[in-house]
């Protein structure tokens, strides 16, 4: 109760998230009289990021960085705008494609949000849409980043759970589309919100150019194929990405050079940082809820509640959404896993879908209010308030509610893909 | 506090180095094991965990460097709602938790440390001894209470304002 209560007091205050969870397990300890814990501390932190799945992190960090500096957003963006911009609310269709597109590639639902919500936005402003609707837009198509494969949530549950992150990177592809098509049909039911085409921005050009444009696609091809062919692991087909993209940005795109080097890896060095220092921290604070058997309170507690795998598959849902609206998810992931996942199986849930159906709730919380960090990047890239980030995203919100559902029915849209390339 | 302060950008400068070098020596040993796994069909044995340790280094000097520049993720909800002199000594007070608590963990892994039996243990491949790492790790944390401590006395309410953490 105290650990939960300064929890709560200094994340109002502002302490910085990744100190919160020290925090927490530092208070959890002393309150609880196991200061005997502290001297492990930080060789439970280092031993939380010590797996090799986690060296696939910076791999797909620096294939961003590549794409963000080298000119490939552009490209993606220029790509969708010839395949959907002619129809009305073009660029909005383009807003989910070229989502889509970067979560093949990038990963990561925040890293997504904070470069469409500087790159489209505009963009989409100048061509008549309304600034709430386009960012909303933006924020919930973010959240394909960490569905369609690479995920970085995959590659953290795949860690955690034992389970093949090539099979859950493969399990998020049917979720990944089916949650594009929604998007679009939302899209498409917003026609209030949608301006005319103007047929001057479109882009043009000959075959050559779209073509160079259209280059991109190689990395997401490289890292899925070499994963579903079995042929590599997810770190080696990032490692792969990587050079991919560099080859791309340096020397057909020319927008990368020497001088760029420092600032790229650095780049790369504070993201990945901040993400596994979360997971060192939050690894942290479940060994050390783990000395109190909190999780295996909460794990029954649960158990006496639901009474089926879809029962619990939704309560599973709402505690990770309410835990999400305050932590970051791969702080859900880690301090939710190891509770959960054996429950999962006592019910007779496939442990890939579970992970699926785990890594989509984490991200409600990510962009619902009072604290969704996603909302906090859109309205820091755009200037608008929260509540109109989150007016514009509800409608998509909802399309992204209701295909969680759909996924919590039907175990197959997971479980299918991965057995039928026979991961 | 001069002094203090370039201490402070020189710690930077160093730590900034040794974390794009590990960082690009994570990136380039494992894009060397793909071309010797698939193309020479003669893995490294040693690549994961030297690339492992590498990204350790990285990840807690890239931990010290964001707290020296000032990136820690932080939820701002009073931002707006209270006055800025408010605002600014909230922030200030958060500043003074962390480093309590940076100080804090650093003080237990040196206990850890100070353990003569956790000398023993070694690595699987490399055979390094496992608490080197984590003395390696000890050190980045005290650089990083070192640059906490240099904000905290720049960013005394009062003096002239400071940028403020990044938010999101």
């Amino acid at each position: 109760m105290i650990t939960l209560a300064a929890f709560f007091i200094f994340l109002c205050l502002g302490l910085p998230i990744v100190f919160l969870l020290l925090m927490a397990a530092i208070v959890f300890a002393w309150s609880n009289d196991a200061s005997i814990l502290f001297d492990s501390f930080l060789v439970q932190s280092v031993k939380g990021v010590e797996a090799n799945g986690f060296l696939a992190i910076p791999l797909y960090m620096l294939v961003g960085e590549i794409m963000n500096r080298g000119g490939i957003t552009e490209r993606l963006i220029r790509s969708s705008m010839r395949l959907v911009g002619r129809m009305r609310g073009g660029l909005a269709f383009v807003n989910v494609l070229t989502n889509a597109f970067a979560a093949a590639i990038l990963g990561s639902a925040t890293a997504q949000i904070a470069i469409m919500s500087r790159s489209i936005v505009p963009e989409m402003e100048r061509q008549g849409y309304k600034r709430p609707f386009a960012t909303g837009l933006t924020v919930a198509t973010g959240l394909l980043g960490p569905i369609i494969p690479p995920s970085m949530l995959m590659i953290i549950y795949g860690v955690l759970a034992y389970q093949s992150v090539a099979a859950l990177f493969i399990a998020g592809l049917i979720p990944g589309l089916l949650l594009m098509s929604a998007f679009f049909v939302t899209v498409w039911l917003s026609k209030s919100h949608l301006p005319e085409v103007d047929e001057s921005r479109l882009p043009g050009g000959t075959w050559r150019e779209i073509m160079a444009d259209a280059l991109p696609g190689l990395i997401p091809l490289t890292i899925i194929s070499g994963v579903v062919s079995g042929a590599m692991t997810p770190t080696e087909a990032g490692a792969l990405a990587a050079v991919v993209a560099f080859v791309l940005a340096a020397f057909v795109y020319r927008r990368l050079g020497i001088k760029d080097f420092v600032p790229v890896m650095k780049s790369v060095v504070l993201s990945s940082a901040s993400i596994i220092m979360l997971i060192g921290f939050a690894t942290l604070l479940g060994w050390t809820l783990a000395y109190e058997a909190v999780p295996d309170m909460l794990a029954q507690g649960i158990a006496s509640v639901a009474i089926g795998p879809v029962s619990f598959l939704v309560l599973v849902c709402v505690a990770v959404f309410v835990l999400g609206m305050f932590l970051d998810g791969i702080g859900v992931l880690i301090v939710t896993v190891p509770v959960l996942l054996p429950i999962a199986t006592q019910f007779g849930v496939d442990p890939v879908h579970f992970g699926v159906v785990l890594a989509i709730s984490t991200l409600t919380g990510l962009v619902s209010p009072p604290v969704g960090p996603g909302l906090y990047i859109a309205m820091e890239a755009t200037g608008l308030k929260m509540m109109e980030v989150f007016r514009g995203a509800l409608p998509f919100l909802g399309a992204f509610v209701l295909v969680l559902i759909v996924i919590i029915l039907l175990p197959a849209l997971s479980v299918w893909l991965p057995a039928a390339v026979g991961l | 506090m001069t002094f203090l302060k370039l201490l402070d950008r020189f710690l930077v400068r160093l730590e900034g180095a040794v974390a794009v070098l590990a960082m690009t020596g994570v990136a380039a040993i494992l894009i060397v094991q793909v071309i010797f796994r698939y193309l020479l069909q003669s893995p490294l044995f040693f690549a994961e965990e030297l690339a492992l340790v590498l990204m350790i280094v990285a990840t807690f000097t890239g931990f010290s460097l964001m707290v020296a520049e000032g990136r820690l993720i932080t939820i701002d909800l009073f931002g707006g709602r209270v006055s800025p002199r408010t605002h600014a000594r909230i922030a200030w007070a958060m500043r003074g938790v962390v480093l309590v608590l940076a100080a804090a963990l650093a003080v237990f892994a040196i206990r850890y440390l100070a353990v003569p039996w956790v000398w023993i243990e070694r690595s699987a491949t490399l055979g390094l001894p496992r608490a080197l790492l984590y003395a390696i790790v000890t050190t980045e944390l005290w650089f990083l209470v070192f640059h906490q401590l240099v904000q905290l006395l720049h960013t005394w309410p009062g003096r002239t304002p400071e940028p403020q953490e990044g938010t999101a």
